[in-house]
């Protein structure tokens, strides 16, 4: 990595006396506005995210002049604690419902005591994306918001989410049943022996091709806009709606970024775009969101982390302006 | 029991580490670690601080570190090459040697990074004991493992391969890099693992050699006895674990099995 300033590795605690651990980057030439950016966790790939993506964003941020932590929350990386859940979709679901924002808030109290850092951006990659926003529903010292892959789902081991999948999975998903089926393909033989032989995924088959069927039957397409009072019946997040109307009528900015090709956009868009599109019309010029063409849930081609990491470098100069260099101490020799 | 984070250098990079301290009583044994390859290192990542925290519980001093490119550590991933992480490990070594004062260390290895334990204690004479888990023994087959992953991200993004494996070794060679799960691969380290055959050569390593052929289910690894064979002094065994450095619908915060089996070793040859 170049130019990202310098490295500190940096431990402080969590209101239940945790030691979480961290990576604190200091720029050379600081902003003096007192805001730094809090790189939050993604889960089980810690402060470090998928592809050392954690490290490539801090490049740039630090870049701009904004003091960097990246973190890891407790039970991961090298914190203290354990995540007790014994399968993934269950962590992620304890992510998605705030189990880490108590360590985000002890990292804002960390970097004010230490930094003298009052404001912050939180910003991160999925469950770290959805941990930024539930914070700022607690902590107006977060101004603003870039998520990457933001989730509006809800994970957990109890969770059929092939039984919640909006109406462009399963035409994906269809499409892709149909083709591997298809007679004249050399390798047909292996989809319809997994069809046969009781691999295939009876009632995701059948929901997937069927589906266009069963809509027309029903009459519907996307689920109706709502202002988001009812609990959705699907497994859409109960609580990434208030969060994120909280964080807008907040004045508070917000910059969603997604791959085109990842479901989580589909779902942001099916679960939550369409259905809330009335309330949110007045904060139109609050929030932003930015698809990457082609690019998958961890932008993982160097041309998606490049769009990606620009538009967040734009939207922090029109958010929070160019850089401002604190003065330089003079040290006479 | 101390956890010590710190960068130190290897030429023009900084290192990141962690020692695990015993807290009162030292055994006197330190003990290296060699993290596997890409995305593998992120999933173990817990399993590597759950282990090394249990062996500094019992008296032992641990070093967990980053290859230059990898982790916390300076550099990027596209210049790392088995060369410099073989070099990156030697620097550890001589760190963690000035650190305890001992004179040998240990090396304990996952996947790749048990490739690179291996292949450095063939030139190191302060290796006391090697432990290798779930050792990558055939360096060309792991590399078509990994292009095989690049072209899994084509199909899902564009329907169809774009680039066979074929055009992308060639783009290798033609100095442009490859993408693995969102890692950039460069011509060294493809063509250096590449030409790695653990088993193949009769070992210098003298001392003991702990093989974990890790698995779901018990069954014969003709390639991991050879590599048992190669070495004068080697235990194979069995730890039944899930591939936990995969994407697996369990969260592996430690491989008890795989710790049981390592420590009774240990305790056997002390």
């Amino acid at each position: 990595m170049r130019g990202a300033g310098e490295r500190v590795p940096v431990t402080f605690v969590n209101a239940d006396g945790l030691q979480l651990f961290g990576i604190l980057h200091r720029p050379q030439r600081p902003r003096d506005d007192g805001t730094a950016i809090l790189l939050l966790s993604p889960g089980v790939k810690m402060r470090v995210a998928p592809h050392r993506l954690y490290l490539k964003m801090t490049e740039q941020f630090v870049a701009l002049g904004y003091p960097v932590l990246r973190f890891d929350f407790h039970g991961l990386g090298d914190a203290d604690g354990e995540a007790p859940e014994t399968l993934l979709a269950d962590l992620y679901g304890a992510t998605q419902v705030g189990r880490y924002v108590g360590d985000t808030v002890a990292a804002m109290d960390f970097m004010q005591r230490t930094e003298g850092c009052s404001q912050f951006i939180a910003a991160g990659l999925c469950g770290g994306a959805l941990t930024g926003l539930l914070a700022a529903q607690r902590d107006t010292r977060i101004r603003s918001l870039v998520a990457l892959s933001i989730p509006v789902i809800l994970d957990g081991s109890h969770v059929d989410a092939t039984r919640h999948m909006t109406a462009a999975q399963l035409q994906v998903t269809r499409a892709a049943y149909v083709n591997k089926l298809r007679f004249w393909r050399k390798d047909a033989w292996q989809g319809w022996l997994r069809l046969l032989t009781g691999r295939t995924q009876y009632s995701l088959a059948l929901r997937s091709l069927f589906h266009p069927l069963a809509a027309r039957l029903r009459h519907r397409g996307s689920s109706p806009a709502t202002d988001g009072a009812s609990p959705p019946a699907d497994n859409t997040n109960p609580l990434f709606a208030p969060a994120f109307r909280t964080f807008l009528h907040t004045s508070r900015k917000a910059l969603l970024v997604f791959g085109e090709s990842d479901r989580l956009y589909a779902e942001f868009e099916a679960k939550f775009m369409s259905r809330h599109a009335t309330a949110l019309a007045p904060y139109a010029s609050s929030y932003e969101v930015h698809v990457t063409k082609q690019a998958n849930h961890i932008f993982s081609f160097a041309e998606w982390q490049q769009d990606a990491l620009e538009r967040c470098c734009q939207f922090l100069k029109q958010h929070h302006g160019e850089r401002h260099p604190a003065p330089v101490s003079v040290t006479a020799r | 029991v101390t956890e010590t984070p710190f960068y130190f250098r290897n030429g023009l990079h900084g290192l990141f580490g962690v020692l695990h301290s015993p807290a009162s009583t030292s055994t006197g044994e330190v003990f290296v670690f060699c993290h596997p390859f890409g995305e593998e290192k992120l999933w173990t990542h817990r399993v590597f601080v759950a282990f090394a925290r249990r062996l500094a519980a019992a008296g032992h001093t641990v070093l967990r570190f980053d290859y230059m490119g990898n982790g916390d550590s300076d550099g990027d991933f596209a210049d790392m090459s088995l060369s410099t992480a073989l070099s990156d490990v030697r620097c550890a070594i001589d760190q963690a040697k000035a650190l305890t004062g001992v004179e040998a260390v240990n090396l304990v290895g996952l996947r790749l990074g048990a490739t690179i334990a291996s292949l450095v204690a063939e030139t190191a004479p302060d290796i006391h004991r090697i432990v290798l888990w779930a050792p990558v023994v055939d360096g060309a087959r792991y590399m078509q493992e990994l292009l095989r992953i690049n072209l899994t991200t084509q199909m899902a993004i564009y329907k169809e391969i774009v680039h066979d494996r074929e055009t992308l070794v060639r783009l290798l060679e033609r100095g442009e890099t490859v993408n693995v799960d969102g890692y950039e691969i460069a011509l060294p380290l493809y063509s250096e693992v590449a030409s790695v055959n653990l088993s193949a050569a009769r070992k210098q390593h003298l001392g003991g050699c702990l093989i974990a052929h890790v698995d779901r289910q018990e069954r014969p690894s003709a390639e991991l006895q050879q590599l048992a064979a190669s070495y004068q002094a080697s235990t194979l065994t069995f730890a039944q674990e899930e591939p936990f450095w995969k994407e697996i619908t369990r969260w592996y915060r430690g491989a008890p099995n795989l710790f049981a089996v390592t420590e009774t070793w240990l305790r056997a040859i002390a």
